[in-house]
């Protein structure tokens, strides 16, 4: 990377212009694969990221800027790990936890947003912490956490009720 | 963009979430609403792709299964997992069989794409279900996709409903019986059956001209009976027969008539005699079946392992000597003869300690010797397996030897 390039112009889909430096932003699949694109020529050119408002694109460079120094976690595919195994969700570090302790509404849109700019670590981050809203709750339960209304028929129901009881302990 | 509920997130993030959670999660969430059921089932349907419930086969997963009911293509259904008699010992037991039994059967008949059905009881079982196979029959009758079912039992299990399936192409039937007038219903209703497996003498009555007159388009044949010599014979009349296996007793000479039909029409590919030595008389029928590419067999002497070598067109034979002779000079002359041959396994025989060596040579003259596939020995005792693919056989030993070590 060119001197250059150290400093980085996003624009949100609301217009608002935000300077970052390389280091930062990196993390963002998307935005590394943009600025190779673009290569030498447009050093001083604006990125538009359109699907993203300034809010939230705030809030994920907060986070990038935090982790910006995090060693790459290599993601394996769990070796050798059974697979219907559910993968950890306690271990979201304490200034996750309490970036991520916001409006669901804002949450999805984060989730969203680390989709589009292609941030794994924070997608993860992310993905955990709705399982955790989900971990241990009932259906009926789940349904109320997420604001989600219930379509199945009434027999649906009937066969998912006796689908459940299926064969028990002892 | 901007989301102000879970449901509004795509797909791929959802699929996602569901890796973070246990199977207890999972089956909530996937019954919260359709959209999240689907996405259950999109995630983890491969998985129950083809599934085998048995005695371990655990709740959680049988009720995965449930859901993800219409994903199942191959589903393999031990009666053990219903067994109530089966409890000493076992952390687990199925307390509520016959209510289980009732949802299991109500899954199936939602099993859409459902293509190979198998239902086993093969251990000792206290029966807790009336009519297994019957209930099982019922439920998928009218699945579009069925067309492989498969009935193992050592218990007399009543299979009246066959005839309520009509696409079947593959019927095995291993239970102890079977009434004739079942079979002709089942075979009326499924006129494109081309595969038929029955257990040892399941249907004594008119068995062979129930399927002459009813199978019209059957190409593999298996069975198992002892009856009269012309009681076999109609099956050669079967105008697609492809492949035929007789296991268990017969009777001493008892294929002849059927052999010199067979060879009249000479289409058959594969004959399997798995038990009852073939007689001189029956080994002279059966060499003029020139379409023959398999064949398995018990012979008694060397006349008649050397008079198999007319089959010109065999790839593979499978022997059994029901006498401990020495067959050298009988395997080499097919061996001479039949140069198509893939295989040779002696499953039961002798052959002297030159024989590989005179095998070899024997290739050498024919310009046979490395070519692909190689010719495959299989002769018990000498040596399990060779190859005798390479110029240098004993190369290919210590490649043997080389893989057994790593």
């Amino acid at each position: 990377m060119s001197q250059n390039m150290s400093i980085v112009r996003l624009e949100s889909s609301d217009k608002v212009l935000f300077e970052v430096h390389y280091d930062v932003i990196k993390c963002s699949e998307t935005i590394r694969k943009a600025l190779q694109d673009l290569g030498d020529e447009d050093d001083f050119g604006v990125l538009p990221v359109p699907k993203v408002s300034s809010q939230i694109l705030e809030m994920v460079l907060n986070w990038a800027t935090y982790h910006k120094n995090d060693i790459p976690k290599v993601i394996d595919e769990d070796a050798e790990e059974d697979e219907s195994m559910e993968k950890r969700t306690d271990d979201i570090c304490a200034w996750d936890t309490n970036f991520l302790n916001v409006d669901q509404g804002i949450l999805y849109e984060i989730i969203l947003a680390a989709n589009y700019l292609n941030i794994q670590n924070l997608l993860h981050t992310t993905y955990r912490t709705v399982a955790n809203m989900i971990k241990g709750k009932t259906t009926e339960q789940i349904r109320q956490t997420f604001s989600l209304v219930n379509d199945f028929t009434p027999e649906e129901e009937e066969e998912m009720r006796r689908e459940a009881d299926w064969c028990k302990w002892d | 963009m901007g989301a102000t509920n879970i449901a509004e997130l795509i797909d791929d993030c959802l699929y996602n979430i569901l890796e973070f959670l246990t199977t207890k999660d999972r089956i909530s969430f996937a019954q919260v609403s359709q959209r999240f059921r689907q996405v259950f089932i999109n995630q983890c349907g491969s998985k129950y792709r083809e599934f085998t419930l048995d005695e371990n086969s655990r709740r959680l997963e049988l009720i995965q299964l449930c859901i993800c009911r219409e994903a199942v293509e191959v589903l393999t259904i031990n009666l053990e997992h219903f067994d109530t008699g089966k409890c000493m010992g076992t952390s687990y037991r199925c307390i509520a069989p016959a209510e289980c039994y009732g949802i299991l059967c109500h899954t199936l008949s939602g099993m859409n794409r459902l293509k190979h059905l198998v239902v086993k009881q093969l251990k000792f079982y206290i029966a807790p279900i009336d009519k297994p196979f019957d209930q099982v029959l019922a439920a998928v009758r009218h699945l579009p996709e069925l067309k492989r079912l498969e009935f193992q039992a050592t218990q007399d299990f009543s299979v009246d409903r066959l005839h309520q399936l009509q696409n079947l192409e593959t019927l095995q039937l291993l239970i102890p019986k079977v009434p004739p007038a079942c079979l002709v219903k089942c075979f009326k209703s499924n006129s494109n059956l081309r595969s038929l497996h029955l257990g040892y003498s399941c249907c004594q009555k008119n068995l062979v001209d129930i399927i002459v007159t009813h199978c019209k388009d059957l190409e593999v044949l298996k069975f198992g009976m002892t009856a009269e010599p012309a009681d076999y014979k109609p099956l050669a009349k079967l105008p697609k027969l492809r492949e035929l296996s007789h296991f268990g007793i017969r009777r001493s000479g008892s294929f002849e008539p059927l052999l010199s039909s067979l060879a009249v029409k000479s289409q058959l590919k594969h004959l399997s005699i798995d038990g009852g030595s073939l007689t001189q008389g029956e080994v002279c029928q059966l060499v003029c079946i020139q379409s023959l590419r398999h064949l398995t067999c018990f012979c008694a002497s060397n006349e008649c392992v050397e008079m198999l070598g007319r089959l010109k067109n065999l790839e593979e034979i499978c022997l059994w000597m029901s006498r401990p002779l020495d067959i050298s000079h009988g395997l080499l002359t097919i061996i001479a003869s039949c140069k198509r041959l893939k295989l040779l396994r002696l499953a039961v025989g002798n052959v002297n300690k030159n024989f590989f060596n005179d095998a070899i040579d024997l290739l050498r003259m024919d310009e046979r010797l490395g070519q692909q596939p190689p010719l495959k020995l299989e002769i018990p005792a000498i040596s399990q397996k060779q190859d005798i693919s390479h110029e240098d056989i004993s190369i290919h030993k210590e490649r043997i030897i080389w893989g057994s070590v790593a």
